[in-house]
């Protein structure tokens, strides 16, 4: 893989490097601006369960809808003291995605860009 | 049978509220009572009451009313130490309670409504205990028993210092 | 953001990555679909949401369908279908973290719909989450109370579980599947299938008569205990929920007593001839621990719950009133007035190490230690009376009410939610409350008369 992304000529270009900086930024921005309104913490909101954090990996078809089940690829923060909330916090973040879907955004930064995304959700600041 | 009955109940019920209506409990920040309102008892302890004296059973509780003037002394917040005019009180008391050593009396006391309900009892057990002791350490033969109702017997209804004050209070029961 | 991230990672004390949460998601197919921590041929777009929102959770309950009527001795079982969703969307909305849709808003599930439920309408009807059923007589006279919970978003069911239970006990069966939704859902411990012991309250302020009264945790199946001859105040239930221990002015003795449920038997506990109260149940049901009035000095003691000896466990000169055990049985709370007003103390269960642990501005009183172990519960006085809690160590200390005189906490069985009673300027009218940590959710407890001192139980066997 290293060589290819080395190499010169004709190989296909890595993905994600077609994508500016300023487009990526604008692009996470579009995504967080979406999937907020929907991240309800619901019974858990204000107990210990608002430290842990959980990053979802998702996939999306160009339609904006999500292609699959989100997995979940990490999961931090847990004590003693919130490790029964763990289950519920993967489905809040879960849900959040499923409910603002389908997405709306830009069909050209798609391909390499939002075509698959890892969103974390941080329910809070530190106290 | 019936009519001399009610007519002496009647009688007893006009000096209970006599003696009731002459003795509102006040505020324990408040001087004692003028004299000239309490049937202040003479120095052999007998008291002019006019035509309704001859109502009132002698060594009864509404005698004690009448000789003693109240039967209630009255604490501050969160208190359990008797004040000078609550002793004043007790004396009266104690001078009946020995004209009559075997009347067993029970001391009830109270609290205000300031209180949480078990902290409450424990005070108002204190209260009582405090008024018993005063008593027995007087002399008293009679047996004294106590019984605290925390903030559950108010006196008076209200919420605010006035009431408050009349229900921080031990009350000397004596039978009828 | 990316500073939260950090500091975040430097308080998080665990993690996990990858656990199997959700049903594995082979990756679809792409082979080009290269995993982020592979090398850098692919960096996916990391985005963070910080700071949710916090609303109660829309979730539909219809009525649950019978395979076909039949007559019970508690009703048909069409009709117990519709009381059966009618008491799960009652418990869910009082603890506040549920908005349940309204039950004659939403289409009539058939039988078979139970087990596959229809997504799309659901979906449109705002529903996040969906509790079907069924209700079914069974030849032997019992019912069945079918419960399925579904997350509407992800079209996947979530639980499943039945209850068989007399016809009599059909509202145990609804609080049951209400307790399976709830802990599901949010991770909490159930507490719906539980009862609370309490004081009826009856006439006016300066004669209130005073029952030992008897309800389900919702205010339903309510019964006196006492008929109100005799004052009675603070009930605790035992553990097994056998027995009740109190305070009763029977014979003008304020005595602590124990009376047991099912036969309405009354004992004494106690044979001194000194005040005894503020009595409470140790976690293995078998001491009680109390105050005893001696020379008019409340300090506490503990005696076998049978009877037998009394131990000692305080000695101050002050008021030493209001103990508690911590769930292990190890410790004990209580308030004394020995520093010159009520504050919070904890000790060992043998009256070793006595520590106060309050320290903020006003007086502290009737402290309940959480069955989870991890808080206290307590009345504050000062400006009025208000129930809040502290950690153990006395640290972190919350308000959770404003009433005027909102005193006497005590537990639910999961330690998430705190009853409690509220006391009325100049009337004296009590009322029993709730309210649950975030103190958010306050909710009146219906009683038929005017209620106080109310006892939570264990969740019900």
């Amino acid at each position: 893989m290293k060589g290819i992304l080395g190499g010169t000529g004709t190989s296909s270009k890595p993905q994600g490097s077609a994508i500016s900086g300023p487009a990526l930024n604008g692009l996470g921005a579009a995504i967080k601006r979406q999937v907020q309104p929907c991240y309800d913490l619901g019974a858990l909101g204000g107990t210990d369960a608002m430290r842990i954090i959980t990053v979802l990996r998702l996939r999306f078809n160009q339609d904006g809808s999500v292609n699959g089940t989100p997995e979940m690829i990490e999961q931090t923060g847990l004590t003693s003291d919130n490790r029964s909330y763990a289950r519920q916090m993967a489905e809040i973040s879960r849900r959040a995605v499923l409910r603002c879907a389908p997405l709306h955004l830009p069909a050209e930064l798609y391909k390499g860009g939002w075509d698959e995304i890892d969103i974390g959700f941080i329910p809070a600041q530190m106290h | 049978m019936t009519k001399s009955k009610l007519t002496i109940s009647l009688f007893a019920g006009l000096v209970a509220l006599t003696a009731c209506s002459s003795h509102q409990p006040k505020a324990a920040s408040l001087p004692p009572a003028p004299a000239t309102k309490a049937p202040a008892p003479n120095s052999n302890g007998d008291v002019d009451t006019g035509a309704v004296r001859d109502t009132v059973v002698l060594g009864s509780h509404a005698d004690f009313l009448r000789q003693v003037g109240t039967d209630m002394v009255h604490f501050a917040l969160n208190s359990h130490d008797l004040d000078s005019e609550a002793k004043a009180i007790l004396d009266r008391e104690i001078r009946w309670l020995k004209k009559y050593p075997s009347t067993r009396v029970t001391i009830e006391g109270h609290c205000d409504e300031r209180g949480t309900r078990e902290y409450n009892i424990a005070l108002g057990e204190k209260r009582a205990d405090a008024v018993r002791d005063y008593l027995v350490k007087a002399g008293v033969a009679n047996s004294v028993n106590v019984i605290s109702y925390g903030k559950e017997r108010p006196l008076a209804m209200g919420s605010d210092e006035d009431a408050w004050a009349q229900n921080r209070r031990a009350v000397t029961v004596t039978p009828n | 953001m990316s500073s939260v991230i950090r500091k975040w990672a430097v308080t998080a004390l665990m993690a996990v990555s990858s656990t199997a949460l959700f049903a594995q998601n082979p990756a679809a197919g792409g082979n080009n679909a290269a995993p982020a921590n592979q090398g850098d041929s692919r960096r996916i777009l990391r985005v963070d949401i910080t700071g949710g929102i916090s609303q109660p959770m829309p979730i539909a309950i219809p009525v649950m369908p019978t395979p076909n009527s039949v007559t019970t001795l508690a009703g048909t079982t069409a009709v117990l279908g519709r009381q059966v969703a009618s008491v799960i969307s009652n418990d869910l909305k009082s603890s506040g973290l549920f908005s349940p849709s309204q039950q004659a808003s939403l289409h009539n599930v058939s039988f078979p719909e139970v087990t596959a439920p229809q997504y799309g309408y659901w979906l449109s009807s705002g529903a996040q989450a969906l509790v079907q059923g069924f209700v079914q007589a069974n030849g032997d006279g019992t019912l069945t109370v079918g419960c399925y919970l579904y997350d509407v978003f992800a079209s996947q069911e979530m639980l499943h579980k039945g209850f068989v239970v007399k016809p009599a006990d059909w509202r145990r069966a609804a609080h049951r599947c209400a307790d399976a939704v709830y802990t599901r859902l949010t991770g909490e411990g159930p507490y719906f299938d539980s009862r609370i012991v309490y004081i009826s309250e009856t006439g006016p302020k300066n004669h209130r008569l005073k029952r030992l009264a008897i309800m389900d945790q919702d205010g339903a199946n309510h019964r006196f205990l006492t008929n109100g001859q005799s004052m009675v105040l603070t009930p605790r239930f035992a553990p097994n929920q056998q027995t009740v221990t109190y305070l009763s002015y029977v014979d003008n003795a304020p005595r602590i007593y124990v009376y047991t449920l099912g036969s309405g038997h009354v004992r004494s506990v106690v044979n001194k001839p000194n005040t005894t109260f503020a009595p409470r149940f140790s976690p293995d049901g078998k001491t009680i621990v109390f105050s005893m009035s001696v020379a008019g000095n409340a300090d506490i003691y503990k005696v076998p719950v049978s009877g037998g000896q009394a131990t000692r466990l305080t000695t101050s000169p002050g008021i030493d009133t209001a103990p508690s055990f911590s769930p292990d049985g190890s410790k004990i709370v209580f308030e004394s007035d020995r520093s010159g007003s009520q504050q919070i103390y904890v000790m060992n269960a043998d009256g070793s190490n006595q520590n106060r642990i309050s320290f903020g501005s006003g007086r502290y009183a009737t402290p309940v230690w959480s069955p989870r172990g991890d808080l206290i519960a307590f009345t504050k006085l000062g400006g009025g009376f208000h129930v809040g809690v502290m950690k153990t160590d006395g640290s972190g200390e919350q308000i959770l009410t404003n009433g005027w005189q909102d005193e006497g906490p005590s537990w639910s069985p999961n330690g998430r939610v705190i009853a409690f009673f509220r006391t009325a300027r100049n009337s004296g009218h009590t009322e029993l409350w709730s309210v649950d940590l975030t103190g958010v959710n306050e909710r009146h407890i219906p009683t038929p008369l005017d209620g106080s001192d109310p006892s939570w139980g264990p969740l019900l066997p």
